[in-house]
């Protein structure tokens, strides 16, 4: 499939951004800044005490020896250190400066020489083979207070699997948040010359590995969305040549459509309970935003301004829908609660809003920006009010952000412009970024990318 | 059973084992086959899908339903199932190790106080009879006073066993509770702690100037990082008492009891709490410039507020 320009392709992706016409810009709004708790003061009033603050953004030296001979304990070992040190917040130390590699005794390490090579914590432990499987047992440990801080151990044939969930427990335990290592991603895969790709639904670990195809090509695909609580994904088809949107359940295979639309469906989104998907059909020469019952695929509309409502997505407590709209003149985020009505603008920025999700954590809505008539494109968040804008990444072309299910990275992808083998020129992958806007990575996938969605964690 | 024919059994019972080990030690052993090893998908496939959906000259096809499902050689997609099963965790390690003792803790000014009175010990066998010499003279006891302190009734096990009586000083050392109340009182200006009983270590942090508290925040400040992206991380406040030893270097870093509280219900302060902690305790920053005129003095204490 050709795209003629970054906006024209833009109004195909099942309304993530692009069904609205370039307009003119807002002026840009000076970014307010975040609202915060205001720091309660602790420990006494009155008390002399020692102001420690401006704190810097250094990760965790984290020491990570071998777990054991085995094929089975690098492996695992292997994961982890990829994990920890791409999601930027860890820095295992280069096994090359440990004091004594087999000191790592994982029932009462040394920690003298742990701390002489500037460990922070310490993760040791042994794998044992079972039964076609794989026994670990891990202890992470506070090197400067010697405490250990967790001890667990994990049976299970899938040695990955294995390092992904201690990756998480490691994570979890030293940042006090959930980890996302132990999560998928479903994209679109494409294949063939860059003229004319084929598109496939492709699922991956989020570290890339493990990478399948979930559809054959025979059509377009868009816009994948992972079910929260059930293993089913929600995408647009471009199936019969009828745009609509799909259900895939991952378990049985199956395919079915999602309601019965006039128009075109697109933008699918579930809810939070997994129970409705909210999405887009189009009205007219406009599209509203309607909300239908997986169960019984009856539908209910949200939206009837005769504009187009388009990317609706839930907050995560499931009383509220942020969608774009160009009600006002221009694509715009707003919010609405999740019954309909009550539609409230919070994008004021210089450019137009697209794709907008809402993270799970609750706190950040991330979007796509573009300005200069489709020219220029950022990944950006706001805070649900509006405040606070941030642009992380720009580009000749981002768009369709995507959250890890803690809320902490962002996924998205991005275009660049790169010849292939047959004088085409353009090239999509998937990158990841923190939500500080730091560790900007691209995820190594095998074909060219886009339209990632991150999974919830894996039960 | 004549004497032939039991010598006969036993050379038939020879011949069989030997037999039997010949086979054990000639027999090729074939390990099983390995398990087949996990293959990862390949992206590309081009050859049209059994079940792709294609247009006919009309136009028209069926919708996508659960039988026009495209055919992948895919292994199944739904969530992994080879889920781990988690275990009970491993015993639980040893105690941390103490602060070195030589450097924090100060001789007893006083007197030590006398040993509590520790029940009597478990009975125990007697040791092996030795041979008996004669004793040398023993001095003339002074009489019996009954002492207060002493146990009263007389212990049935008059043979002296050392180990068998530290191992049970050691054994009721733990549980020993304070039975003396405290000789001092708790000086909340010094900085005294309410349970210390006395004033062993003091809080040296109101005895430094604005500057001087200055000076070791920024020496701290150099090992102090922080998640700035965690969930409330700008509203967090934690408040951490340090024992310095005689040389100034921090030892001890503990949260003050109302942290406690907070960290045990809010793991994302208890991380930022931690992350103080190793702050402070990082051998880069350990080191504080408290000035000489305050040091020398074992277990001193100075008190951190970190913010974000």
């Amino acid at each position: 499939m050709t795209f003629p320009s970054s906006l024209y392709r833009r109004g195909f992706l099942g309304g993530a951004g692009g069904l609205l016409a370039a307009g003119s810009a807002m002026a840009q709004m000076p970014g307010a800044p975040a609202p915060s708790v205001p720091a309660a003061p602790s420990g006494g009033a009155g008390q002399p005490m020692i102001d420690v603050d401006h704190a810097q953004t250094d990760p965790i030296r984290i020491a990570l020896p071998s777990l054991g001979p085995s094929a089975a304990a690098a492996e695992i070992n292997s994961v982890i250190t990829a994990d920890l040190t791409n999601c930027g917040l860890f820095r295992p130390i280069d096994p090359a400066a440990f004091i004594s590699a087999a000191d790592a005794n994982p029932t009462s390490p040394n920690f003298a020489n742990w701390k002489a090579i500037g460990a922070q914590a310490l993760v040791t432990g042994n794998v044992t083979e079972v039964g076609g499987g794989v026994r670990v047992e891990f202890r992470l440990w506070d090197v400067l207070t010697g405490q250990q801080l967790q001890g667990t151990a994990y049976t299970s044939p899938n040695a990955r699997r294995i390092a992904h969930i201690m990756a998480d427990v490691i994570y979890e335990r030293m940042l006090g948040e959930k980890g996302y290592f132990d999560t998928r991603i479903v994209y679109v895969a494409a294949t063939g010359p860059r003229g004319r790709q084929t598109k496939r639904l492709a699922i991956m670990d989020q570290d890339a590995a493990n990478n399948r195809v979930l559809t054959d090509g025979s059509w377009l695909v868009l816009t994948p969305r992972f079910n929260p609580v059930r293993d089913q994904i929600a995408f647009m088809s471009y199936a019969n040549d009828r745009p609509r949107v799909y259900l895939f359940d991952l378990t049985t295979r199956a395919q079915s459509t999602l309601g019965e639309f006039e128009g075109m469906s697109f933008a699918p989104r579930f809810s939070p309970d997994g129970g409705s998907c909210i999405l887009s059909a189009t009205r007219g020469g406009g599209s509203d935003i309607f909300v239908v019952d997986i169960a019984s695929r009856s539908s209910r509309r949200l939206t009837s301004t005769g504009s187009i409502d388009t990317s609706p997505c839930y907050s995560p407590d499931g009383s509220q829908i942020v969608f774009n709209s160009d009600r006002d003149g221009d694509q715009q985020l707003y919010i609405m609660g999740a019954g309909g009505g009550g539609a409230k603008r919070i994008s004021y920025g210089h450019g137009q809003y697209a794709t907008p999700v809402w993270s799970p954590r609750g706190d950040l809505i991330a979007f796509t920006r573009f300005s200069g008539g489709g020219s220029s494109f950022g990944i950006g968040v706001m805070h649900p009010d509006g405040t606070g804008e941030r642009i992380l990444s720009e580009s000749f072309s981002v768009e369709g952000p995507t959250f890890a299910p803690n809320g902490r990275v962002l996924m998205f992808w991005r275009e660049t412009r790169s010849q292939d083998e047959y004088g085409h020129g353009f090239s999509s992958r998937l990158v990841s970024i923190d939500i500080t806007g730091f560790n900007e990575r691209e995820v190594q996938t095998p074909t060219d990318a886009s339209d990632p969605a991150w999974s919830p964690l894996n039960t | 059973m004549t004497p032939s024919l039991k010598r006969g059994a036993w050379v038939s019972a020879g011949l069989h084992l030997a037999a039997l080990l010949a086979l054990i030690i000639t027999i090729p052993f074939k390990p099983p086959p390995p398990p087949p090893e996990d293959v990862a998908m390949e992206m590309d496939f081009d050859g049209d899908s059994a079940h792709a959906q294609k247009s006919d000259a009309t136009g028209k096809v069926a919708a996508p339903t659960e039988a026009d499902t495209p055919a992948t050689d895919n292994p199944a997609l739904e969530k992994p199932k080879d889920a781990p099963t988690e275990t009970a965790p491993p015993p639980p390690p040893p105690p941390p190790p103490p602060p070195p003792q030589d450097e924090v803790v100060a001789p007893p000014k006083e007197a030590p106080p006398p040993p509590p009175s520790t029940p009597a010990p478990t009975p125990v066998q007697p040791p092996p009879p030795v041979p008996k010499v004669k004793p040398p003279p023993q001095p003339v006891k002074p009489p019996k006073v009954k002492s207060l302190r002493t146990q009263p009734n007389e212990t049935k096990n008059a043979t002296p066993d050392t180990s068998s009586l530290l191992a049970t000083l050691e054994k009721f050392s733990a549980d020993q509770k304070q039975v003396k109340p405290p000789t001092h009182r708790y000086n909340p200006e010094r900085g005294g702690a309410h349970d210390a009983g006395g004033a062993k270590t003091g809080n040296l942090t109101g005895e430094l100037s604005k500057g001087q508290q200055k000076q070791i925040g920024d020496e701290v400040r150099r090992c102090y990082a922080e998640d700035t992206a965690a969930m409330n991380y700008a509203s967090y406040v934690a408040v951490i008492t340090v024992t310095i030893d005689a040389s100034g270097e921090a030892r001890l870093a503990e949260l003050s009891d109302d942290d406690k509280a907070h960290a045990n219900s809010d793991p994302a302060f208890r991380a930022f709490a931690e992350r103080a902690q190793r702050a402070v305790l990082d051998p880069t920053c350990a080191k504080l410039p408290v000035p000489p005129d305050l040091l020398g003095k074992p277990s001193q204490q100075l008190t951190f507020r970190f913010r974000p």
